[in-house]
């Protein structure tokens, strides 16, 4: 086992270990559990890296003020995937059964997560969503609904690229798609939307595979069949092969590209290097901390470099799964006073009761219904495209 | 014998007892059954004979047959086995198989039909399965595949990262052949899964042995003999079988197999015993023949003597009213019957008184006869048996020396004075200990009388003593001798100087165990050794090291001093090996300069390491050789007995390839073996096998560096390097392959690939108007050795149509340093055909200047080791003032390689150097980038 990995299976001990080692009353108390598995040991993946920060930063906001229950103190439990959903199904067994564990937060696979929804609701299970984006993570027809998400989700994704593109003056439209779960569920919003969005001519669709070595073939076989726009979804590495591929190609061959925010997930810039420079890339966001004007913001953003000993907010990684864990860390908070217990069914039914919510990202009324247990909505969901030193820049309203 | 019924019931004649009578009674049957067995005896005498050869012939040539159809089957076994494993481990290091662990939907649509593709060698019916890292299979092309959960050898190849191969015997009874490799995560880099192949061996087998004929049987054993596969017929007893051996290599399969053919020894033989029965029968009908012709011939020819016959028993009946018989004709018959009637007359006249006389005659003189026989025939007897016994004794080879009673010396032979140096004036009257040396014991000398008295004889080895003082090895036997009456009277001891024949037998002994170089171990017996000592290792359960050790560049040295100093630093390296360990560790040659080293009983691995630091230490100080001082060093591999193999074999093997790890990193250190030298070396072997398809599928290209003039900045030429754009792992750089590829021999086609390529690129440019002058193409070493080398490139310049004076080839010194005299030659051809030759990284082997003067050489390129530490590295500054000079002084041009800052080009145009290439000026480029950069420079 990598150290990595051993790292990933600690415990972090919250309240002491980030912020400085300050000691709260609470800490005497028998603490509250949430749980955290997701692809850390995933060699380009900075997303479990920001989703752990984003809890980090709630869970010591909420244990200062006396922690929940009447003064028991949050804790953090990381458990490893390696995005391997077998290794997702057995940490979540693991997880499940532990004395007071009421939650347990997932990474950005959404496949981790598809193939352990039966699991999830068996062992009654809360799975609070910052990141996968698979529609069909929440829509999935159990009742009660054990997962919530504050997240963007694909059928939100796959219209605003659409739109992004068709202002950018481009109706021909080609998309490069992972054959996984993930990928089946933009292939299905996307499907949804064409219906509808009768502008746009789809030219084609390339399936490709983790790590496949042709996905720059595919990319440029949609523009021989005529694409004025390329739609991409995938992730970190293999958005860094496309853009690489890219770059080798004459200037006047290359057309845009829109992305789905799996690439955000890592450091695109470390990946693709100077190549990054050369793509007319753009790409989904829900959060940055630049020029973000809420009042938490600011102490957020703070709070996240120190913690990860950065210079500036540009160097936040992965920035909306900082600020979706946040949210959703402060939004069980309160479901779980609001419950005044432990017991996770309990604390199910208490998060579709949490209401006004004054959040990072936005205020929430009530962040979940039993109808609804999506926290954001499409109108959340915003262009961004690379700067120079690799931060994600929101792009003003009506630009191109 | 009367016939008649009497008081006695007499017994009735038996067949044998007619026969005989009837056998008597007539010439004529006499004849007949002369001719009757005569037949017989011939007809069973031929064919027996012919039987039995051409039965041997037909078993013979049918085993002959039957190995050479077991070899083939085996080999088909072999190549069907060995694919399958190397086909695993492609396909287990296929990131499709990674990636797969991302998303069962994923899987299912992709990986399912990928690995349903596949297809075994020779039609051999193989599952692939993909488990996860609990054990559980999810995906595959079994319909219903094994779980392996919880199976410790699975989560050996998962966590430990080891491949696993074993042949395991199903419920059913059939034999599956079991293979796994541990299949890596591309995103972590982690191991997920494994890939398993199973294949039952009855299938492989029998479709390995396809080819045989139905009747013939066909078994596959174990190395313990146990069968795991049995086809074909192989009830009957009566077999004729042959047995072939299946070895994979180990690193594939730890299994050593056998392939047994079996034919039905009846069966094989039925068409010579269908011969056989027909001759049998040809000859019982032909018996009755014989007896009929030979019958007629028979009475025929006793007409006349059956009358007389019948006459003379009559006569001896005392009936003789028939005689005088009838006298007819005039033939012998005739006259027979005449003298039959004088003499009958006569004989009952004198026949009393005759019988008296002779008989009391006859009596008298048989008595006096034999007496005198007796006497002369006994005297005879004595008087020989006494010469030659004397006779026997004096010239015997053997020392012998007989004692009387009281152990007295009584005599010795010559050959007693020979060995022993006694006269015997000397010894007559002493006893035999008198020969004792101080090593026998008088002990030893009372248990051999005693066991001589007892038991007559006593035979045995002792060093005995000579007149002169030495020792000698005596094979000695002492017996008593016994008179009529078994009494002892005395004792003879015969002995034999065995000294020089034991010295013999233990030099051939030594000879065989050992290198007669060096004097120590061979291979032979370290391997022995190695074996004893696992034992005891087991036994105690401790551990033990085996070291691989050999000397770097050895070659060189031997190639420039010549095989004699080799030889002489050889005998210096072992003596300092032996050295650098206990007296109780075997230090072996295994030929060449391959040395190895046995370290028993150790207690750790640290141990091994110790001892390979100290064995570093000792080889680094100077060796005089020849009146040189020479400097070696070596690369030590070490496998560790229990951790790195289970015998002496495994464990050589592995030390071997740790050696090859210590090489590649430089020499002069030490490596221990682990499981990815293992996977290395599969990981070579796949990579073999990836380049001859690399070949075929023309997945090689070449790039091009410029070279420039110093001074006036113009383009030279440029140099054609080669790539390998690998489907899976992307451009692959020489420096990963041209080892492999030179091992393989493909460096043969791919050197010429690149020669060719590199021409018809520049007759392009040419076309294009954008050629730099000149195209540099490294040759390799094998090429450089191909007797029609010339040929090859003259025919390629033909072909392309480019003229020799715009190539140049470059060597490095030690391909020409190998062979400098058919070097010279080789070179001095290619000059005449106007190719120029550059000698590449020069100064870093062992050149003598004397030869490379004598080369027809044009170009001398500095190596960019040296290049990287100018102008800073004194030591390379130096070295590359001194090529510069040396280059100038033989009237060459010098090119340095590897320029990458404008210091290093500066210090080179300074020192006098013509011309350059490195990064600093421009990387290697793809072919069109060149014609870009040609039309950019004519531009400027």
């Amino acid at each position: 086992m990598s150290t990595r990995a051993l790292l990933a299976h600690f415990v972090f001990l919250v309240g002491l270990l980030p912020l400085g080692g300050m000691a709260y009353a609470s800490d005497t108390k028998a603490p509250v559990y949430i749980g955290l598995d997701a692809e850390f040991s995933h060699r380009t993946s900075t997303s479990p890296l920001a989703i752990r920060t984003g809890i980090l930063i709630a869970i010591e906001e909420i244990n200062r003020r006396g922690g929940v229950l009447g003064g028991r103190p949050l804790r953090l439990v990381e458990r490893d995937n390696r995005a391997v959903p077998t290794r997702a199904a057995e940490n979540l067994k693991e997880l499940a059964a532990m004395r007071d564990l009421v939650a347990v937060l997932c990474g950005k696979f959404s496949p981790t997560v598809f193939e352990s929804l039966a699991l999830i609701h068996e062992h009654k299970l809360i799975l609070l969503n910052p990141w996968a984006a698979a529609d069909g993570l929440v829509d999935n027809g159990y009742s009660p609904n054990y997962v919530f998400r504050l997240s963007l989700r694909d059928s939100w994704a796959v219209p605003v690229m659409l739109e992004y593109a068709y202002r950018r003056g481009a109706a021909r439209i080609g998309v490069v798609l992972p054959n996984t779960r993930w990928g089946e569920s933009n292939d299905l919003a996307l499907d949804k939307y064409l219906a509808r969005a009768k502008q746009f001519t789809l030219v084609g669709k390339r399936w490709f595979n983790y790590g496949d070595k042709t996905i720059g073939a595919k990319y440029r076989s949609l523009i021989n069949d005529g694409a004025e726009m390329a739609v991409f979804v995938g992730n970190e590495g293999d958005g860094a092969a496309l853009v690489r591929d890219l770059a080798t190609m004459p200037k006047d061959r290359r057309v845009s590209i829109i992305s789905h925010w799996g690439i955000t997930g890592g450091n695109l810039l470390d990946l693709a290097g100077g190549a990054l420079g050369e793509a007319d890339l753009s790409v989904v966001q829900t959060y940055t901390f630049l020029g973000a004007a809420r009042p938490k913001a600011k102490q957020v953003s703070q709070a996240a470099q120190r913690l990860l000993g950065l210079a500036s907010a540009r160097e936040i990684p992965s920035p909306v799964g900082v600020a979706h864990a946040y949210d959703l860390i402060h939004i069980l908070s309160r479901a779980i006073d609001l419950a005044g217990t432990t017991d996770r069914a309990a604390i199910r039914d208490a998060l579709e009761r949490v209401k006004d919510y004054d959040g990072l990202i936005k205020f929430y009324k009530q962040p979940f219904t039993p109808e609804r247990h999506e926290a954001l909505e499409i109108g959340d969901v915003f262009i961004a495209r690379y700067a120079a030193d690799g931060a994600l820049e929101k792009i003003k309203q009506g630009s191109k | 014998m009367s016939l008649s019924p009497g008081r006695y019931a007499w017994p009735a004649i038996g067949p044998v007892q007619r026969f005989f009578r009837w056998l008597e009674s007539s010439i004529s049957h006499r004849i007949t059954a002369a001719a009757l067995v005569l037949t017989l005896a011939v007809s069973l005498a031929i064919g027996s004979v012919s039987f039995l050869m051409s039965r041997g012939l037909i078993e013979n040539r049918i085993s002959q047959e039957l190995a050479s159809e077991a070899e083939l089957a085996g080999r088909q076994m072999e190549f069907a086995l060995n694919t399958l494993v190397v086909d695993l481990s492609g396909l287990a290091s296929n990131a499709m198989l990674g990636n797969s662990f991302a998303d069962s939907l994923g899987r299912d649509a992709y990986l399912a039909p990928f690995l349903r593709d596949y297809s075994a060698p020779i039609g051999v019916d193989t599952t692939l399965t993909l488990y996860d890292f609990l054990g559980r299979p999810i995906a595959g092309t079994a319909e219903k595949p094994r779980s392996y959960e919880r199976a410790p050898w699975l989560a050996q190849v998962i966590d430990g990262g080891r491949a696993h191969s074993e042949i395991v015997r199903g419920a059913d009874g059939r034999h599956r052949l079991v293979m796994a490799r541990p299949v890596v995560y591309p995103s972590t880099g982690l191991i997920e899964g494994a890939l398993v192949m199973e294949t039952h061996l009855d299938d492989a087998f029998i479709k390995a042995t396809s080819f045989l004929k139905s009747d013939l049987g066909r078994c596959l054993k174990d190395e313990r003999g146990e069968t795991l596969v049995q086809a074909g017929p192989l009830q009957h007893d009566d077999l004729v079988t042959v047995t072939h051996p299946i070895e994979f290599s180990s690193l594939l399969l730890p299994y050593q197999l056998r392939i047994e053919i079996s034919g039905e020894r009846a069966r094989i033989l039925a068409p010579l015993y269908r011969t056989a029965y027909a001759y049998a029968g040809f000859a019982i009908f032909i018996l009755p023949v014989v007896v009929w012709s030979s019958r007629k011939i028979g009475e025929r020819l006793t007409v006349g003597l059956s009358q007389l016959s019948a006459a003379a028993g009559s006569v001896s009946a005392g009936n003789n009213e028939d005689i005088p018989l009838p006298v007819s004709g005039r033939d012998e018959v005739a006259r027979l019957t005449a003298a039959f009637n004088t003499m009958i007359g006569k004989i009952r006249e004198s026949h009393r008184e005759l019988e008296r006389r002779v008989v009391e005659r006859t009596v008298k003189l048989h008595a006096i006869n034999s007496a005198l026989e007796r006497e002369i025939l006994g005297r005879r007897r004595t008087e020989e048996q006494l010469r030659v016994a004397a006779n026997a004794i004096e010239s015997a080879a053997e020392g012998i020396i007989i004692c009387d009673l009281d152990q007295k010396i009584v005599s010795v032979n010559r050959a007693f004075t020979a060995i022993t140096g006694y006269q015997p004036e000397d010894v007559l009257g002493q006893t035999p200990e008198i020969l004792c040396s101080e090593e026998q014991t008088p002990a030893g000398l009372i248990d051999t009388a005693r066991t001589v008295r007892a038991q007559g004889h006593w035979k045995g080895e002792l060093w005995s003593r000579k007149k002169s003082g030495e020792n000698y090895l005596e094979e000695r036997s002492v017996s008593s001798i016994q008179d009529g009456r078994g009494t002892i009277t005395n004792f003879v001891i015969v002995f034999s100087d065995i000294t020089k024949h034991k010295k013999d037998e233990q030099h051939l002994a030594f000879l065989a165990h050992h290198d007669l170089l060096t004097h120590l171990p061979n291979r032979t017996f370290f391997q022995q050794k190695c074996e004893e000592a696992l034992q005891r290792a087991v036994r105690h359960k401790a551990q033990c090291a085996v070291m691989f050790i050999d000397l770097d560049h050895f070659k060189i040295i031997n190639d420039s001093l010549g095989h004699a100093a080799g030889d002489e630093l050889l005998r210096g390296v072992a003596g300092r090996l032996q050295k650098s360990v206990r007296k109780t560790d075997t230090v072996a040659r295994f030929g060449g300069d391959e040395f190895a080293v046995l370290l028993d009983d150790i207690r750790e691995a640290e141990d091994a390491a110790f001892v390979a630091g100290k064995i570093l230490e000792r080889l680094s100080a100077s060796f005089l050789v020849s009146g040189h001082e020479i400097y070696v060093s070596a690369s030590l591999g070490i496998s560790c007995f229990p951790l790195d193999g289970q015998d002496a074999l495994a464990l050589i093997k592995n030390s071997d390839a740790a050696m090859y790890v210590a090489k590649d990193h430089g020499g002069n250190n030490y490596r221990f073996f682990s499981a990815e030298m293992h996977s290395m070396a599969l990981e070579a072997l796949m990579m073999a096998s990836s380049l001859r398809l690399a070949i075929e599928r023309s997945e090689f290209f070449l790039d091009y560096q410029p070279r420039f003039d110093l001074r006036s900045g113009r383009t030279t030429g440029v140099e054609a390097l080669v790539r390998w754009r690998h489907p899976d792992r992307g451009t692959v750089m020489p420096g990963q392959f041209i080892g492999i590829a030179e091992k393989t021999g493909l460096i043969e086609r791919l050197g010429e690939w690149v020669v060719e390529s590199a021409c018809a690129q520049m007759m392009a440019w040419r076309a294009a108007g954008t050629a730099p002058p000149r195209m540099a193409v490294n040759l390799s070493a094998r090429q450089f050795k191909q007797p029609d080398l010339i040929e090859r490139i003259s025919s390629i310049l033909k072909a392309t149509g480019l003229e020799a004076g715009a190539l140049e080839l470059e060597l490095t010194e030690s391909m020409v340093m190998q062979d400098p005299q058919r070097a010279a030659v080789t070179l001095e051809r290619l000059k005449q055909m106007g190719v120029s030759i550059a000698i590449d990284d020069f100064g870093t082997g062992y050149s003598s200047l004397n030869y490379l003067k004598r080369f027809p050489i044009d170009y001398i390129k500095i190596d960019q080791s040296f290049v990287r530490g100018v102008p800073m590295d004194a030591e390379d500054a130096g070295i590359t003032r001194a090529i510069i000079a040396i280059g100038k002084t033989l009237g060459l041009k010098l090119i340095a390689e590897g320029i990458e800052t404008t210091e290093q080009l500066k210090f080179l145009e300074d020192a006098g150097c013509d011309e350059g290439q490195g990064f600093l000026i421009s990387r290697p480029l793809a072919p069109e980038k060149i014609g870009e950069f040609m039309q950019c420079e004519s531009r400027s």
